[in-house]
């Protein structure tokens, strides 16, 4: 059965209409990344899914269940760390939950050990790295008790290295610990690399244009980034690209 | 230490103020009931000990009680107009005209209200208080980082739980700024309070000072309430410190 199902998704913001009719599926523990230009509304399907709006049009389904304007149905990791500067980083970890009502502290120490971040429990977000904060803010979402994540462009503000040593990172936390994840990037290489199944949103009014099922096996390493495959990929999402995007 | 290192300046100026004015008056022979010398001041106020020590500690207990009761009415008032907007669009101009009422004026009128008792130098000074409290607390929870709100309420976090974990934690440095004005302001309330008539207090001694023109006294009172305001200060200063840890002296953000 399908964890999520977005049917004939329609929204518009003052006349401007951002989404029309749009349609996705996300299965139990699939990994899938959305695509799209930039302004193409993928923060407002986001925004829908987190249930702060209302559609105009459709449905939003979790688990067979209508999630339409419904907060807090779904587990989130914001562009920004977003960590409060005055909770360790322990009790920042636990936000999450705590907001979803039930927090159990050794999962969370012991997560973050997993992560990386042992040691760190007492510290303070502004005395961590930026791709630390990163880490920090998955492992909240991880233990929100929602059944789906979604990633909102998460590694976009980090240098190059750092990003793709989290990329890394985060196929192996996910491994251990799967969810179905919905990431929003507008990085053709990340989205490869990370997700069983790529969507591309076209120029607004937002829809999708194509969908494209990545077969490489899982456990992945770096190295698949310069096979042939890859490249035969990126170009044909880059051309789909090209042509969502407005001339 | 690091009040030490970074206070030496503004110590050494009034130093010097004090040297300059101990030099100034008998040169130009000012009389001792015209202005009194730093060092005449300094000595009335060590003899003088067991004269006002009961007004001294008449308007600390009153300042204290006045700043507690005006700080939660000040902080309640926030909390208030902060979740409902309504009730915000409403008063808070109000509020602000609530503070051009000079008062000077609104003391005589408190005193025919409500009498000599404890209850008008209460009003005076809860009036006083409640004010940047209030306007510190309210900017301090309409600040809060949009992204970090963002985040919240699509965790699903209600009203109480935005308030609560985030707000109120994000208005705390706001607050505390409110809290140290409005801990100086208490002692000022309090002494004008005390002018309006009360047994005891600095507001008390001064006046009797003041009226048969002994000097060296209304500047040993001055001195007092100098004194008191910094002690209350330096008291919500210390309290900041421990309640806000998190706060850096290079002040990190929430991205970094």
């Amino acid at each position: 059965m399908a964890e999520l199902v977005i049917e004939q998704l329609t929204k518009s913001f003052g006349g401007a209409e951002v989404l029309k009719e749009l349609s996705l599926q996300i299965q139990e523990e699939e990994f899938v990344a959305v695509l799209g230009p930039s302004g193409s509304g993928k923060s407002t399907l986001f925004h829908l899914i987190g249930g702060l709006y209302e559609p105009d049009a459709g449905t939003i389904l979790l688990g067979g269940e209508n999630i339409n304007g419904k907060k807090g149905s779904v587990s989130y990791m914001p562009q920004s760390p977003s960590l409060l500067p005055w909770r360790t980083v322990l009790d920042n970890v636990l936000l999450g939950a705590e907001i979803a009502g039930h927090k159990d502290q050794q999962v969370a120490v012991k997560m973050m050990e997993k992560a990386g971040l042992a040691g760190y429990e007492h510290s303070y977000p502004h005395q961590l790295s930026g791709g630390m904060k990163q880490r920090a803010a998955f492992i909240r979402s991880l233990l929100s008790p929602q059944p789906l994540i979604l990633l909102d462009e998460p590694f976009s503000a980090l240098d190059e290295f750092t990003r793709s040593e989290m990329q890394k990172w985060l196929l192996d936390i996910w491994q251990h610990n799967k969810r179905s994840i919905l990431f929003v990037t507008h990085n053709i290489e990340e989205a490869l690399f990370l997700a069983d199944r790529i969507l591309v949103l076209s120029e607004k009014p937002a829809r999708v244009v194509a969908e494209f099922n990545v077969g490489f096996a899982r456990p992945r390493a770096q190295d698949i980034t310069l096979t042939e495959e890859f490249l035969q990929y990126k170009k044909d999402i880059y051309k789909v690209l090209k042509k969502a995007a407005p001339k | 230490m690091k009040i030490m290192q970074k206070g030496w300046r503004p110590v050494l100026v009034l130093i010097l103020l004090l040297i300059i004015w101990q030099v100034l008056v008998p040169l130009f022979e000012v009389p001792d009931w015209l202005l009194p010398t730093p060092y005449q001041i300094g000595l009335e106020a060590i003899n003088s000990w067991p004269n006002y020590s009961g007004h001294l500690f008449a308007t600390i207990r009153l300042s204290i009680l006045g700043f507690f009761i005006g700080s939660s009415v000040g902080l309640g008032v926030a909390m208030i107009l902060h979740l409902v907007p309504k009730l915000r669009e409403t008063f808070y101009p109000l509020l602000i005209l609530s503070q051009n009422i000079p008062i000077i004026v609104l003391a005589p009128l408190l005193v025919i209200w409500f009498g000599f008792g404890l209850l008008p130098k209460l009003v005076i000074i809860i009036l006083v208080c409640f004010f940047p409290i209030t306007i510190a607390a309210l900017d301090g929870f309409r600040q809060t980082s949009g992204e970090l709100l963002h985040y919240m309420k699509m965790a699903g976090a209600d009203r109480r739980q935005i308030f609560w974990k985030l707000e109120w934690p994000h208005a705390m440095p706001s607050i505390f700024s409110g809290l140290k004005i409005a801990a100086t302001y208490s002692v000022m309330g309090a002494v004008i309070s005390e002018w309006l008539g009360a047994q005891e207090g600095i507001g008390v001694y001064m006046t009797l000072a003041s009226s048969s023109f002994r000097t060296t006294q209304v500047f040993v009172a001055i001195l007092l309430i100098m004194c008191l305001s910094m002690l209350f200060f330096a008291a919500i200063v210390l309290l900041e410190k421990r309640v806000i840890r998190w706060k850096t002296s290079g002040g990190g953000d929430a991205n970094g």
